[in-house]
């Protein structure tokens, strides 16, 4: 199965805080940015895993792995469920 | 305490158009708003009379970032905000945050919102919901968030008392500032329901018009559902007359009242009893009132009901004075018609016109007053009534008194 490469989920992880908070398209993102420490409020992060979860048609909440911190933590729960469910993570919102 | 309590300030977003100028300009051209709309969602579809609000684009409004949690029916209300505080001018008079309130009405908040969810979650089986879904819902958001834009930390609630809820959210801001709760209110609603499944819950309940909304009139066929926001600022009137702000009218008094009877057929007694009550409370010889804005639906038993409650309390006055509903041209907007249609009556007040009743086609044996029919007609308003009805028989009326007796 051909899994998504390292920095196509973190472009995918940037897509989902910025349509989270629009305003952060001017503002670089990196596999190290703190996903708290863009200003966000805490419903806005809860959000943000939300889109992640729409972005990679995965489950990240249920399976109680919402506690990264980092972009490039967020990438490593993404590709150990993509790996799990053997899904190349075309999620809804990516396919739409 | 019991202070008087004025009105200095209106804000409006309608099928008219965005802003009170838009809503004044075309009650006096008398062009209506509603016309045959395509709703489609999930697959399916149907076509209504409805008026849509005319030349709103949100980002004209909003940063990008605050859309996410503001339903339309939030944003209506936030933008009439504006106008209206603007419009009271400068409010260095109230530095204390804990003197200014916001009391809003709405029938039914982020209806549109929860439709996509409803959509995403059956339709779909997409079981996980927007974590946003809730704070952007909520019928209260209205009111938080206008409280956020002006940091009003005063008495703030919502008011859902459906059709109703604008009219008695003035109704309860008016009561907050005579007792001394608060010192200055931002009152009125919004609404943003114009969704195919509220279109077609209306039409099941076969109120809808598949025509136009034409009140009052023979060959009336039922109302025509509309959006938007209606605010206005109530503040005690001295602290208005201190700061020479400039003064639509006094709020004489207000009425509420119960049908008790019947969820969906109205009562001739509820507003008879609501109007009686704001004209006691008020202490307004009845004979003073020129102009009443109708609740003025459009449908067969509303507007016979609300001609017959006029005449009840009214007597031979009833056929002196002038009735007119301006739906007919702005729609139905549901919680926040009692908030667009009371800054119709202020303008009316202000600018000394009564707005017509629009596509009006003759008299109706039972609706047999004088109705503005289709144009507009220069008149002095020293004291206007604007009065809501809701289902479930809850009524509301509030009068307004132009020259401020001292």
């Amino acid at each position: 199965m051909n899994i998504l490469d390292s920095s196509e989920i973190d472009e995918r992880i940037f897509k989902a805080i910025r349509k989270v908070k629009p305003s952060l398209e001017s503002v670089p993102l990196t596999p190290s940015t703190r996903i708290r420490d863009l200003g966000l409020e805490s419903i806005e992060v809860l959000t943000v895993v939300f889109e992640m979860e729409e972005e990679f048609n995965v489950s990240i909440v249920d399976q109680q792995l919402d506690t990264f911190r980092t972009v490039e933590e967020a990438r490593a729960v993404v590709e150990k469920l993509l790996a799990k469910q053997g899904s190349p993570g075309t999620g809804a919102a990516a396919a739409s | 305490m019991t202070r008087r309590v004025v009105v200095t300030g209106v804000g409006c977003v309608s099928s008219l158009g965005v802003g009170a100028p838009a809503l004044w300009d075309g009650l006096m051209l008398g062009q209506s708003a509603i016309a045959l709309t395509r709703f489609a969602r999930g697959g399916l579809e149907a076509q209504f009379p409805a008026a849509p609000v005319r030349g709103y684009a949100e980002l004209d409004h909003f940063q990008p970032d605050e859309l996410a949690m503001r339903d339309p029916f939030a944003q209506y209300a936030i933008v009439a905000a504006r106008e209206a505080m603007r419009d009271a001018g400068p409010d260095n008079a109230y530095p204390d945050p804990a003197e200014t309130g916001v009391i809003l009405g709405n029938g039914s908040g982020g209806d549109g919102t929860r439709e996509d969810a409803a959509i995403r979650l059956f339709g779909e089986k997409r079981l996980r919901c927007n974590p946003m879904l809730v704070p952007r819902t909520n019928s209260q958001a209205s009111v938080g968030f206008v409280s956020m834009e002006f940091n009003a930390t005063g008495p703030s609630l919502l008011i859902s008392t459906g059709c109703a809820a604008a009219t008695h959210a003035v109704a309860q801001a008016y009561l907050m500032i005579r007792h001394g709760l608060a010192r200055r209110v931002i009152s009125g609603g919004s609404e943003a329901s114009l969704r195919l499944s509220v279109l077609q819950a209306f039409d099941a309940a076969r109120v809808l018009s598949h025509t136009t909304c034409r009140p009052f009139s023979r060959d009336r066929d039922g109302m025509v559902i509309s959006e938007g926001g209606g605010v206005v600022i109530l503040e005690d009137l001295e602290t208005a007359r201190k700061r020479g702000a400039p003064i639509y009218a006094e709020i004489a008094g207000v009425g509420m009242s119960a049908d008790a009877h019947s969820s969906v057929h109205p009562s001739e007694a509820g507003p008879v009893q609501a109007l009686r009550g704001a004209l006691k409370t008020g202490q307004v010889d009845p004979e003073e009132v020129a102009y009443i804005n109708a609740h003025g639906t459009g449908t067969q038993v509303n507007d016979r009901v609300e001609t017959r409650a006029i005449k009840t309390v009214f007597g031979e006055h009833a056929r002196k004075l002038v009735v007119s509903s301006t739906k007919a041209l702005h729609g139905h907007a549901f919680g926040a018609a009692g908030g667009i249609e009371l800054v119709a009556t202020l303008l009316a007040m202000r600018h000394g016109v009564a707005p017509p009743t629009a596509n009006y086609l003759g008299p109706d044996e039972e609706c047999d007053l004088d109705y503005v029919p289709n144009s507009a007609r220069p008149m002095k308003i020293g004291v206007a009534v604007k009065q809501s009805f809701a289902f479930g028989g809850l009524n509301a009326a509030v009068i307004l008194r132009r020259d401020i007796m001292l």
